[in-house]
């Protein structure tokens, strides 16, 4: 007679047929769990911690969830990667709004607690994971250098980087339409003057912002700055000091680690873009406004 | 309520060091099991014989000189910045900088701060821009009440989520309504109609993302108690308030919300902060509001230019 085989076994492990028939009290039974009920503690801690794993919902077109994916492997915090394609307009998903019900990237998930904001996260995942003090130095006053250019970098640094990418590249590429030159070189100027500031008030002689060791603050400098280069644009032409400095982080970070992560913006201009969802273009189309 | 820490050194717990610079490591730890942070002035080093736990230097003569704020009243993070200073009893010398008179892009002004920015901190030798900086930097120097700058994780983790998100959303875009009504008409300029409209739309999404998204069901912006993202926030939206814009009528949670801070901060301290935007309207329709002078014309020009 054969036992009917339940749909899911102990902690949806599955069943184990037995080989074999005979008479005795294990035969009886042609299937049984997988394993045994004393160990199911060691099966149950596993299982357990599998749903306590962080995990980042990121992309890494992103310069924000780079900045958060890079900290997390350089300081090997474990974490599942949630791939949430930008291009593809799965922050706009009905799964990714329950995470972030303002469809932006990057999002942080630990448990019951989520968290959105890319410098609240690499704040959150410092102290946490109690990752080596440089990063987020104690010092009153480096913490708050770090923390000055953190609220700083919001429209002086990320914005323009960002601008330059649209205005070079995607805007012509998704709406067919080129930028009037008047625009693109107010921006380029923005950012020039803007990369001035930074290496006056930021860098000045020092190897990194905030003296000899790198912090989340060039972290977060040098992925911003990375992101015109998905449109083959390279902003650290301009100065030696900037140059080498970017040079330093990307040491400090590991070149096989920094290259992995930009690894999908330097292959941005291979896009095609036929593929965009007809409603993310068409919020996009909106979102340029702001541009123009 | 959580205990305040006295600053006087005649008024310390016995046993313990009358430096008034020591800062004694905190060992309780947060509701997440985290414990809070130690943050030190200088590295930390073995204090007086009365001290058992390494505590900071004295710090440079130069930083006990006095805290100065350069300050513009009419600039929303620097009324954040005024009011939790005196909220919290810090002292400082308030260094009035009029950016529109002028003053603002001054020789010496620049040797303070090269960014040319306000609100401007300088301790001593030390000098810091950016408000949110500004103000978390006093809120761990001078060991403000814990609600202002939480000490547990995900507490302080929502405050940081919140000044991200102004950081995007609030700022440049409350500040608008000011521009197009009175400042861009002293120097002669309007704005088209097209880029008020827009700006309204986006003052309208960021209102509804606050109250849905940070303020919900809780009192208060980041968590049940009141912090600096409500502070930030509540001066940001003020600003086109005190211009004619009433964003809080028929919002009722926003406007709950706004009851509850002010209440808290008080009255006379709000009043006596905000009388120059509270009354740059009126002046503005008298035409009292000065002319401002030729030199700050093309940082004004730019501004102007940034409205989307």
């Amino acid at each position: 007679m054969k036992q009917e085989v339940p749909e899911r076994g102990v902690l949806g492990l599955g069943w184990r047929r037995l080989k074999g028939t005979g008479s005795g009290p294990r035969a009886q039974a042609a299937y049984r769990p997988r394993f045994r009920a004393w160990r199911l503690w060691l099966v149950g801690v596993p299982n357990v911690c599998l749903k306590m794993v962080l995990e980042l919902y990121l992309d890494l077109l992103s310069a924000s969830c780079r900045a958060v994916y890079i900290f997390a492997r350089k300081n090997s915090i474990p974490f599942d990667f949630q791939f949430v394609d930008l291009l593809k307009g799965h922050h706009h998903s009905k799964e990714y709004i329950e995470i972030n019900p303002m469809k932006k990237l990057p999002s942080l998930k630990d448990g019951k607690f989520i968290l959105s904001e890319s410098v609240a996260i690499l704040f959150y995942l410092c102290r946490k994971y109690s990752t080596p003090s440089h990063w987020y130095p104690p010092d009153l006053h480096t913490r708050a250098r770090v923390d000055e250019f953190m609220a700083w970098q919001h429209t002086a640094i990320q914005l323009p980087m960002s601008k330059i990418l649209w205005v070079k590249m995607l805007i012509p590429m998704i709406t067919g339409e080129e930028v009037p030159a008047e625009k693109t070189e107010q921006t380029l100027l923005e950012v020039k003057n803007n990369m001035q500031l930074f290496e006056e008030k930021f860098l000045q002689d020092k190897m990194f912002i905030t003296g000899d060791h790198i912090s989340l603050a060039d972290l977060v400098a040098l992925v911003e700055m990375m992101q015109p280069m998905g449109s083959k644009y390279n902003v650290f032409l301009n100065s030696s000091r900037i140059a080498e400095w970017r040079m330093r982080v990307e040491l400090a970070i590991g070149s096989g680690l920094f290259w992995e992560a930009h690894d999908r913006l330097m292959k941005l201009a291979e896009w095609d873009c036929s593929t965009l969802d007809p409603m993310v273009k068409e919020k996009i189309c909106k979102l340029l406004q702001k541009f123009r | 309520m959580p205990e305040r820490r006295s600053r006087s050194p005649g008024v310390s717990k016995p046993g313990t060091c009358q430096d008034l610079w020591h800062r004694r490591p905190e060992k309780q730890a947060g509701p997440t099991g985290v414990e809070p942070e130690t943050l030190y002035l200088g590295a930390p080093q073995s204090c007086h014989s009365c001290c058992p736990e390494p505590a900071v230097r004295r710090v440079p003569a130069a930083a006990t000189m006095g805290l100065e704020l350069y300050l513009d009243m009419l600039s929303q993070p620097c009324r954040a910045v005024s009011i939790f200073a005196k909220k919290n009893g810090i002292p400082f010398k308030l260094c009035t900088t009029e950016v529109f008179k002028g003053q603002h892009p001054s020789k010496e002004f620049f040797q303070i701060n090269s960014l040319r920015r306000v609100p401007t901190l300088k301790d001593g030798d030390f000098i810091l821009t950016e408000s949110s900086a500004i103000l978390i930097y006093l809120s761990s120097k001078y060991q403000t009440a814990d609600h202002w700058y939480p000490s547990d994780l995900r507490a302080r983790a929502r405050v940081h989520e919140y000044l991200g998100w102004h950081a995007d959303c609030i700022r440049g875009t409350f500040g608008v309504p000011l521009w197009t009504q009175v400042m861009a008409p002293l120097i002669g300029v309007h704005v088209p109609e097209e880029k008020v409209q827009r700006n309204k739309t986006f003052m309208d999404l960021a209102l509804q993302q606050l109250e849905e998204k940070f303020l919900g069901d809780r009192a208060f912006v980041a968590g049940q108690q009141v912090s600096l993202a409500d502070l930030m926030a509540l001066e940001e939206l003020l600003q086109p308030v005190a211009v004619g814009c009433d964003l809080f009528e028929g919002r009722p949670r926003l406007a709950a919300w706004r009851e509850r801070v002010e209440a808290f901060l008080g009255s006379d301290l709000l009043q006596e902060t905000r009388g120059p935007i509270l009354n740059i309207l009126e002046q503005a329709v008298n035409k009292k509001v000065p002319t401002p002078p030729p030199e700050v014309h093309p940082c004004m020009l730019l501004r102007i230019s940034r409205i989307p």
